[in-house]
């Protein structure tokens, strides 16, 4: 005969199997299941974002380090750059990051902190290191590192932001001595530079497309003298230089010498104009050598944002961030790994050939850039980045901070206005946000 | 004869002290063991996924809410704190209010769009063939649509205003490039690709309306719009109700769309923030996890009063076939 069971008891049952089974599974997830998750002591894993051809040659380079050694054995996890953050943070609160990832700069300041990484300076200029925190540009160190000093993070690859040119477009327009020339005369300045937007307006055509974000926005202002942040505090608003420079930049925009990325349709991006002819400078990383390289009519070559005083100027240089996970098992062994990518042999084989997107973060690494001699002035890369500066650790500290920057920007840039009133009040925020430590 | 005469006279009432005859006991909603360990192994695996993916992520997202975390370091707890900063800040309320806008003029326009669509297919031969053309968008990704929205709708390069300027002589909109038109662009868009789900589910409601009443309508000399207004929609109130709660529901979580064709670091982007968007952008681009759940559960809040709102209202306009 069967016994009934009450509605609350069928529900208690039937949600503690439910629950028994999650459980079962979060502790079996726990268990190793997850390919990225800390591996056991000897074994290390590592993860990085990129597409097919990036993540094969890294998977490539984690075979060599595992030849080359037996005191780990790497085992390398590439992730799709869409959602790669977030994938990141979500396996940091759950326990199971890699114990070696490369992190971006929107995100390496909150990691910092939250305690989630290792420190890093002690192994840098350890036994196990194959490079020393010398090795690289020191302004590029300065997001890795929190503010009482200690290293956290590495730049793993960067991108200093440099201008392309045209050559075709130029003397259609009748400039005759290329840019790069002109640099070497000690004649690319400001003021010559505006004679060439001219020239280039007048053959219908416009001279750039310019995008309104840290890596364009702050080269144009910092070349002509500008200052953004100053001793940890927001200064823009009352630098005149900068101020002088965005009324500038306004002032292009609406006279169309040149063009306002945001109003081009969607796909229409200034490589691709640049690509076609129709487009005199362009303002990018080393990322687009492949495909301009692959387009054989296109006589390109770069050059540095013109100066005030027509000496080369400086730019940011956009950089990934190599960390080491905090829980990892064994810091000596992710440590090894870690060294291993960022050595110059490990940078040199990452970047080499075709699928050399960026420009190695460590000195000694330089063939890389120069071998192929594409552009012709590929130097200008290495002496960028070793000239160059980071994305602002103040935006870094504080996530959401740089909305405080470039929304006001854009509504300037589209519509004009105050521009007193706009960056007094942007000052304020800005500054306000970042005595508070959030936005 | 009568029609009474042939009915057994009426029987006088029970007298009031007489004890009622004995009902047969109602079994109790109780189900056997036996079935009920079937049942519990057969609602085990339902029951993972609800506690692992509805109510687990509901209490946490609770808990958080009272808690200060930054994706990965240490939580603390902050009691109220995230909800007192949250209701004092613009942006919060600026986010409500573009919400509302939004859902202003996505509901009305889903629902109204979706029933003239249906009506016009309800007496159509080929009613299967455009059904599903209609519905083709509602199955196509939301970032697809988007980015070709994004293009058509493109205030110098795009084919609407080209039509508009070359064939109207009319001077349009920049409706990618201006706040208020924006919005309304994201609204269109959001309401064709949600057109072909409302005209499928309105005429799935039409067809379940008995002809008899309108053919009973039409003898009786009522007009089309009379049979329309009179017959049909008060017989369609239960679809309508139904969409109207998924609409709303719906409206006020929109984000791939906002997301999509709002474009990062612009001012635009102060006109199309909504509240799922700024629970996205609190947790995942600040890092404040605390203060995107409190949002969250704000939000769950909101939708919870406003659907049992409809919920209570109901019974005022929605007509059940007897």
């Amino acid at each position: 005969m069967s016994t009934p069971v009450s509605r609350r008891s069928f529900l208690i049952g039937s949600s503690t199997l439910g629950l028994s089974l999650v459980g079962g599974s979060l502790l079996a997830a726990c268990g190793g299941e997850d390919p990225t998750a800390p591996a056991a002591a000897g074994e290390v894993t590592w993860s990085l974002w990129g597409d097919s051809a990036t993540l094969k040659r890294h998977q490539e380079l984690n075979d060599r380090i595992n030849a080359s050694q037996s005191a780990v054995k790497a085992s390398f996890v590439g992730l799709p750059t869409d959602g790669y953050a977030k994938k990141i943070t979500a396996e940091l609160a759950a326990g199971n990051a890699p114990d070696v990832f490369l992190v971006g700069d929107t995100q390496l300041g909150q990691l910092i902190k939250d305690g989630s990484l290792a420190e890093l300076g002690p192994l840098l200029d350890g036994p196990l290191s194959k490079s020393t925190t010398s090795s690289f540009n020191p302004k590029l160190l300065a997001p890795g590192t929190s503010g009482d000093g200690k290293v956290y993070g590495v730049p793993a690859a960067c991108n200093p932001m440099i201008m392309w040119f045209n050559s075709k477009v130029l003397e259609e327009a009748g400039v005759t001595t290329s840019p790069a020339d002109s640099l070497t005369a000690g004649s690319w300045t400001a003021d010559y530079f505006q004679t060439v937007l001219d020239k280039v307006k007048a053959t219908g055509k416009r001279a750039f497309v310019f995008s309104n974000w840290n890596g364009e926005t702050y080269p144009w202002l910092t070349s002509r003298g500008g200052k953004i942040f100053d001793g940890g505090q927001f200064v823009a608003h009352e630098d005149p230089k900068t101020i002088d420079t965005i009324k500038w930049l306004r002032e292009l925009l609406a006279s169309e010498t040149i063009w306002y990325a945001s109003a081009l349709p969607q796909g229409q991006g200034a490589d691709a104009m640049f690509m076609a002819d129709q487009l005199a400078f362009t303002l990018t990383g080393r990322w687009v050598v492949p495909q301009y390289r692959k387009q054989s009519s296109l006589r390109a070559d770069v050059v540095p944002l013109p100066s005030t005083d027509g000496s080369p100027s400086s730019t940011i240089v956009l950089a990934s961030y190599l960390v080491i996970n905090k829980a990892t098992k064994n810091v000596d062994n992710a440590f090894r790994v870690f060294t291993e990518y960022l050595s110059k042999d490990g940078q040199s084989f990452i970047l080499d050939g075709d699928l050399g997107l960026a420009v190695p973060s460590i000195t000694g690494a330089d063939s890389v850039v120069l071998s192929g001699n594409y552009p012709a002035h590929a130097q200008t890369f290495l002496d960028q980045r070793d000239s160059g500066y980071s994305s602002m650790v103040e935006e870094m500290r504080v996530p959401g901070l740089s909305g405080l920057i470039f929304k006001p920007l854009d509504k300037y840039f589209t519509e004009g206005g105050d521009l007193t009133a706009i960056m007094s009040d942007m000052g304020k925020q800005v500054n306000a946000a970042i005595q508070k430590g959030s936005v | 004869m009568g029609a009474k005469a042939v009915l057994a006279p009426p029987q006088p009432p029970p007298a009031p002290t007489a004890p009622p005859p004995p009902r047969p006991r109602r079994r109790r909603s109780l189900v056997h063991a036996r079935d009920g360990r079937w049942a519990v192994v057969f609602l085990g695996p339902q029951m993972v996924g609800l506690v692992a993916f509805v109510l687990g992520p509901m209490v946490f997202a609770l808990y958080l809410s009272l808690t200060e975390w930054g994706g990965s370091g240490p939580i603390t707890f902050v009691g109220l704190d995230n909800f007192r900063d949250m209701f004092r800040d613009h942006a919060f309320w600026s986010s409500m209010q573009n919400t509302v806008w939004l859902t202003v003029l996505v509901v009305p326009g889903q629902l109204v769009s979706g029933l003239l669509v249906a009506l016009a297919l309800h007496q159509t031969r080929l009613k299967t063939l455009f059904r599903v053309i209609y519905f083709m968008p509602v199955v196509t990704s939301s970032v697809a649509v988007s980015t070709i929205w994004i293009w058509l709708l493109n205030g110098t390069f795009g084919p609407v205003n080209g039509i508009l300027r070359e064939w109207f002589g009319l001077n349009p909109p920049d409706w990618m490039g201006e706040p208020r038109y924006l919005v309304i662009s994201i609204a269109l868009v959001t309401v064709w690709q949600g057109l072909g789900f409302f005209m499928v589910v309105f005429l799935a409601g039409l067809q379940g309306i008995p002809t008899a009443y309108l053919e009973a309508a039409e003898v009786d000399g009522a007009s089309s719009f009379r049979r329309f207004w009179h017959v049909t929609l008060p017989l369609l109130s239960p679809t309508l109700f139904f969409l109207t709660v998924m609409s709303l529901i719906g409206a006020f979580q929109i984000f791939d769309t906002v997301y999509m064709m709002t474009p990062q670091n612009s001012y635009l982007g102060d006109s199309t923030r909504t509240v799922v968007f700024r629970i996205y952008d609190l947790a995942f681009a600040r890092y404040q996890f605390g203060a995107s759940a409190a949002n969250a559960v704000v939000l769950f809040v909101v939708l919870l009063v406003l659907t049992a709102g409809q919920m209570l209202l109901q019974r005022r306009w929605v007509h059940y076939e007897e």
